[in-house]
């Protein structure tokens, strides 16, 4: 008996190692762009952890245009002010750039919420003629390199709905697929007994007012697992936007592109602009993360529980 | 098991008999060139079984598509015939609705669906004729005509006046054209739902009529359908013809009907329809019974096969023959042992021992052999099930047309009949009554049936248990003599240690008799197998005994079971409606005496004469029109309204221009050829073999390079799945288990880093790594060179595709612990409690109930993560951007050496001024393609995976 609990007083230990030392793995990168945020000895100070001089100006300068002309070497058209755009208020590329990501995020979040949440209750509840060519259709399509389709949407957005360059056609874009991705919640679905929904039906519920009154308040935790990713995808996605908006609409750019450039190009805008990517990056950051951690409860536990039987 | 046992049997019995003679048992390594050809041999089947898994999946894809075109050819040829028939029995508006959708709506006062035709129907050939014609004859050549600038010379300005003369635009002729292609389709499709509305609305108006109609008919159609059953005339070699003159009495009886013309030739067309459908149904039967009677024959014959059984026969000869000839030789070795010719002695055991080896492999061929045989009968059996219940399921539908059709008539188009409805339900109500008393009786005999069947199923269920016992014992005694044999053996080594220990052999005696026991045990099998075997057997058992006990268990009681055979009585001989008997049975179970229920056929006789006088006009009914559609779109419809906004998303903005975009791939759509100031057209296959390019040319070496790409594609999808996988489920059963402290804390650090954008962390870790970054200067601060990530080609870039996979390890492994840790949380804690009661310890519980939930829960996803990341984009080209450059290959896009498929085809498509679509679009096919192979081959792999009641 002693033996044991010796044997399991080790294997904690050895855990306990193990966790820490991951820890600090999995904090630094994250621990050492903040901190190169306050930096304020510019593109330097990327080869240590730490900045010797701190500053708050990279913060500063992201929103407000007036550049101060010790703060930036080169003043390009990405800080230009943009006056023609929100009635003539003076603004930053990152603030339109910050502006346009919110906007296209909550659009595309509700969007495709309602998008996802319908295709996974009529999938899991309903059995109609097509349900299985659509289902068998959605494999296919998952196999397709999703990024080949975009360069007909292009085209599409800007002789049909001449909308290029514009952030209406990444809204579009975005959530038109949105509901090929409905396997979690229909998994989800799929769990909540169907003779909740017959009970009603006898009651004289239209299936409408099941799946509003009675599924839905049921399926909190996975209504805001999709709110949640639904949000993250436009919020974070690169490659759709890139290719739509393209590299010379720098007004309609989304953050990650903006970032991208900054931090990549390395003739133009990193040294000029490495610090302001940092900040960048953590006002971008801060939003995603702190929705994220504080929905943690409804997705550790919740979400997956309906993948069970999915 | 058996035979393996006896075999077993045979070599103790024969290391017994050397034991007698004291002769040494052959070495281990000569055991050892066997099981490694034998370990060689399994390794070749399983690489040569890949290779037939990308095969069998190719067949699948190829049969899919074909067995698609097969279908469609099917549903067009019963198009065109359902339509001909829909022409021909048909009022005047039914059939103008075929030139001029929704006039049959329009005369059956259905105002909004007959507009919504019409105006579609108009709209629709005024767009052809304007531009869809035009745009669908553009299709073939992409446009000819460049927009240009074109100049006149104007005399009287003196001078050239010039204007840019729009032409054609390829891209949009080929996404117009398709659009129009697909429109026809579309069209058609309304074309269809206009003519059936008609057919439909004629059906409905004239129900009554319908209804006679199959009334007349019935019984010269079951005459047909029984003398064709009788005498087997559906089989293929009986030709129409000859089945129409066979029955042209028939026929010629309907004909002399005193019906109306229209009645007449439905009547014809029942009986003719009748012998249709019965051919087909039987064909479709005879197939199903002729493939079972072959799979019976089949397994019959492998039963006995007689090259089978001889080839037994003859291996087990053959044993026992080198057997003998082993023994011979080991005593002839012993004699001259004794004789002291040491060395001829050695030379004839070396002998001996090759006679063994050889005999040994043969045996355990014999078991493989049999082993084999026993699962190809046992595969066969499984299907031959399978094709017996689908004949009863044939059988369960099939009867004569007219009835069928008779049981459309009322149940699709009766129910818009409102006057019919309730006649029919008195009319049913009063057979009802007349039945009465038989009804009763059906209901009890019902009831008695299920106690005796009850009865009859609990004494088969009391032997299935006392049969399951007495087999769970006899495994228990087979393998208690196995553990007996051993303990001998281990008994003998004891009795052989104690005797050397008292002095009674001398030490060379007693390594030699260790030697020989040491042989006997090795022959014996070993503990493990035989624990695996008992389990096996066990389980088989278990296995047959829950199927069949399961079989006879009944889940109604006897009086549902009673009423449950009333109903059915009432649905079949009476043709009630379901909810009516529902409502009646309740009589049946009160047993009324006969004053009642004469009492109430009275008044249903009198509610029935009251309501045909109340309603002289006889209403014709009509199906639901707008309003009632509109209700049902939020109720039994609400799928329709639900999915019509994702579906026409997905439609427009995935569906489409993948299929526009794999028509791109054969083009030569590129950078030299983009609308509106050039043209492209179609080039066939020429992309493909750009890919294909092994040599020079201006894209030189592209496929040499595009291996590479394939290769690590693949590496970085597997490495990539499998790392994060089985490391994160690591991590999660650390965090989560128990004695941990600050579980809460742990899994927040890993949260962080998904709480922050993927493209942030990444370009942020490619900004560290780099060179100029704080772990590059860090690396070369300490080891004094560069860590060249994202730089160093050496070895194919080795060390950046090292880092790449790590960072991803680091990316991916707080998905996998959030997953698993729902799903730890999910484990039903009964699992564990019963299992500890039962005994099980830590790891058995461990390796018994949680890993195989996990892999049950998330084994599947496990594709589709795979297939994610064969294109994952972001963390290749965030962090490296695909690069370092191929050295070696020289494209007109440079490739990297870390690009995926995916990777380059985004560079393809955004190169600055050298934009390549067609070559994009046809690595995209490719990937498709691969993607489609590894998705079947999976899919067929894991079918088991599938099914959820394995996991118990």
């Amino acid at each position: 008996m002693k033996s044991m609990k010796a044997n399991r007083i080790l294997v904690n230990t050895i855990i306990y190692i193990i966790l820490t030392i991951s820890a600090v793995v999995w904090v630094l990168p994250i621990l050492w762009l903040f901190l190169q945020s306050f930096s304020g000895e510019g593109v330097s100070s990327r080869a240590k952890f730490a900045p010797s001089q701190w500053t708050l100006l990279n913060y500063y300068y992201l929103f407000v245009p007036n550049t101060h002309p010790s703060y930036a070497a080169n003043n390009t058209t990405f800080d230009g002010i943009v006056a023609n755009n929100l009635g003539g208020i003076e603004m930053t590329g990152f603030s339109l750039w910050f502006l346009n990501t919110l906007v296209v995020a909550i659009l595309v979040c509700i969007i495709s919420t309602i998008f996802v949440l319908a295709t996974a209750y009529a999938l899991s509840r309903f059995r109609f003629k097509a349900r299985p060519t659509f289902m068998k259709l959605n494999l296919i399509l998952g196999m397709f390199p999703g990024f080949l389709g975009m360069i007909i949407n292009y085209w599409v957005m800007k002789e049909i709905f001449h909308l290029q360059g514009q952030f209406w056609s990444l809204v579009i874009l975005y959530s038109a697929g949105t509901g090929m991705g409905f396997f979690i919640s229909k998994g989800f679905f799929d769990t909540i007994s169907k003779s909740i929904d017959e009970a009603a039906m006898i009651d004289g519920a239209s299936r409408a007012q099941i799946f509003w009154n009675i599924i839905l308040p049921l399926a909190k935790p996975i209504v805001v697992y999709t709110i949640l990713t639904s949000f993250m995808g436009p919020w974070g996605d690169y490659i759709t936007s890139s290719y739509i908006i393209g590299l010379q609409n720098t007004d309609n750019w989304t953050v990650a592109i903006g970032l991208y450039k900054w931090a990549t190009d390395e003739q133009n805008y990193l040294n000029a602009y490495y610090t302001r990517y940092a900040a960048g990056s953590v006002v971008v950051a801060i939003p995603m993360a702190a929705l994220f951690i504080a929905t943690q409860k409804y997705y550790v536990g919740g979400v997956t529980g309906g993948a069970v039987k999915g | 098991m058996d035979e393996r046992n006896k075999l077993k049997e045979l070599t103790v019995a024969e290391n017994r008999t050397c034991l007698g003679r004291e002769v040494e048992p052959e070495p281990g390594y000569v055991y050892f060139w066997h099981s490694f050809t034998a370990g060689c041999f399994a390794l070749l089947m399983k690489i040569a079984g890949f290779f037939v898994d990308i095969g069998r999946a190719l067949w699948n894809i190829l049969k899919t598509i074909g067995l698609f075109f097969g279908k469609a050819y099917l549903r067009i040829k019963a198009f065109f015939k359902d339509i001909g028939h829909k022409w021909k029995f048909n009022d005047k508006a039914g059939r103008a609705s075929f030139f001029l959708f929704g006039t049959s709506s329009l005369t059956h006062k259905q105002y909004f669906n007959a507009v919504c035709y019409m105006v579609f129907e108009i709209g629709y050939i005024v767009f052809m004729a304007l531009s869809g014609f035009k745009a669908i004859a553009l299709l073939t050549t992409l446009g000819t005509k460049k927009t240009e600038q074109v100049c006149v010379y104007d005399p009287f300005l003196d001078s050239e006046i010039c204007s840019a003369v729009s032409g054609d635009n390829s891209l949009l002729a080929l996404i117009n054209g398709i659009l129009v292609v697909f429109s026809v389709v579309f069209f058609f499709y309304i074309w269809k739902r206009s003519i059936n509305a008609g057919y439909d609305n004629y059906r409905i108006a004239h129900f009554t009529e319908f209804d006679r109609r199959n009334k007349v008919a019935t019984p010269y159609s079951e005459q047909i359908y029984e003398d064709m059953e009788k005498n087997r005339l559906y089989e293929k070699s009986v030709p129409l013809d000859s089945l129409y003159s066979r029955y042209s009495d028939i026929f010629a009886k309907v004909d002399s009907l005193e019906e109306s013309k229209m009645d007449k030739a439905y009547g014809r067309y029942l009986l003719k329809q009748t012998i249709l459908s019965d051919k087909e149904y039987h064909a479709n039967l005879n197939s199903l019974e002729k493939k079972k009677a072959k799979l019976v024959a089949k397994a019959e014959a492998l039963e006995s096969k007689a090259s089978y059984l001889e080839k037994i026969e003859s291996m087990d000869k053959e044993v026992a023959s080198l057997s003998a000839q082993y023994q011979a030789m080991m005593a002839t070795a012993n004699d001259l042992t004794l004789k002291n010719d040491l060395k001829a002695a050695s030379a004839k055991k070396k002998e001996a021992r090759k006679v063994r080896v050889k005999m040994l492999n043969l045996s355990n061929k014999e078991v493989n052999l049999k082993t084999a045989h026993m699962n190809k009968v046992g595969a066969i059996s499984e299907s031959i099930r399978a094709y017996s219940s689908r004949i009863v399921e044939a059988e369960k539908t099939a009867s004569c047309f007219a009835h069928a059709d008779s049981v459309l008539n009322h149940s699709k188009y009766g129910k818009f009949n409102v006057y019919y409805l309730n006649a029919a339900s008195f009319e049913q109500k009063k057979t009802f009554y007349e039945n009465y008393s038989k009804l009763v009786e059906v209901y009890e005999e019902g009831k008695a049936n299920f106690e005796k069947a009850n009865e009859e199923n609990k004494a088969e269920q009391a032997r299935i248990v006392k049969k399951h016992e007495s087999d769970l014992a006899e495994i228990e005694k087979k393998y208690e003599g196995i553990a007996a044999r051993r303990a001998e053996v281990l008994s003998r080594f004891n009795a052989e240690k104690a005797a050397y220990k008292e002095g009674k052999i001398t030490k060379e005696e007693y390594v030699d008799h260790c030697k020989t026991i040491k042989g006997v045990l090795l022959s014996l099998p070993t503990v493990k197998e035989v624990n695996a075997s008992h389990k096996e057997d066990i389980n088989n058992a278990d296995h047959a005994y829950k199927r069949d006990y399961k079989a006879l268990k009944t889940n109604y009681t006897a009086i549902e079971y009673a009423r449950f055979s009333a109903e059915n009585y009432m649905l079949i001989n009476f043709k009630f409606t379901y909810n009516l008997a529902q409502e009646l049975i309740k009589e049946v179970e009160a047993h009324m005496d006969a004053s009642t229920i004469d009492a109430k056929k009275a008044e249903v006789v009198k509610a029935s004469s009251e309501y045909a006088s109340s309603h002289p006009e006889r209403f014709e009914g009509r199906p639901s029109g707008f309003k009632k559609t509109g209700k049902s779109l939020l109720d039994e419809n609400f799928h329709v309204t639900l999915l019509a906004l994702p579906v026409l998303g997905v439609v427009v903005f995935v569906l489409m221009p993948l299929l526009l975009s794999i028509l791109v791939g054969f083009t030569n759509y590129d950078n030299q050829h983009t609308p509106p100031g050039a043209l492209f057209t179609w080039v066939g296959f020429e992309n493909f073999s750009k890919l294909l390019d092994f040599g020079g040319g201006a894209s030189s070496g592209l496929g040499k390079g595009l291996v590479l790409t394939f290769v690590w594609t693949i590496v970085w999808a597997i490495l990539a799945t499998f790392t994060n996988y089985f490391l994160g489920i690591i991590y999660a059963l650390m965090i989560n288990k128990d004695g941990i402290k600050f579980k809460s804390f742990w899994r927040f650090v890993f949260v962080l880093s998904i709480a922050v954008p993927q493209f942030i962390s990444l370009i942020g870790l490619s900004l560290i790594l780099k060179d100029g970054g704080a772990l590059g200067k860090w690396w070369y601060n300490t080891f004094g060179t560069d860590l060249g990530f994202g730089k160093d080609t050496t070895n194919n870039a080795l060390s950046t595709k090292a880092i790449i996979i790590l960072v991803n390890i680091w990316i991916g492994i707080p998905y996998t612990i959030l997953q698993t840790t729902g799903i730890l949380l999910n484990i039903p804690n009964d699992l564990y409690e019963s299992s500890r009661i039962d005994g099980a310890g830590a790891a058995t519980q461990f390796f018994k109930i949680t890993m195989p939930y996990i892999f049950f829960v998330t084994g599947p996803s496990l594709i589709q993560t795979f297939i994610g990341n064969i294109n994952n984009f972001g963390v290749i080209y965030f962090l490296t951007g695909g690069g370092p450059n191929n050295p070696n290959v020289i494209a007109n896009v440079r490739l990297g050496e870390t690009d995926l498929f995916i990777t380059y085809i985004y560079k393809l498509v955004t190169a600055k001024n050298n934009e390549q679509y067609g070559l994009a679009s046809a690595i995209g096919i490719f990937v498709f393609i691969i993607c489609a192979i590894i998705s079947m081959i999976i899919y067929n792999k894991s079918s088991s995976v599938a099914k959820e009641d394995q996991f118990q």
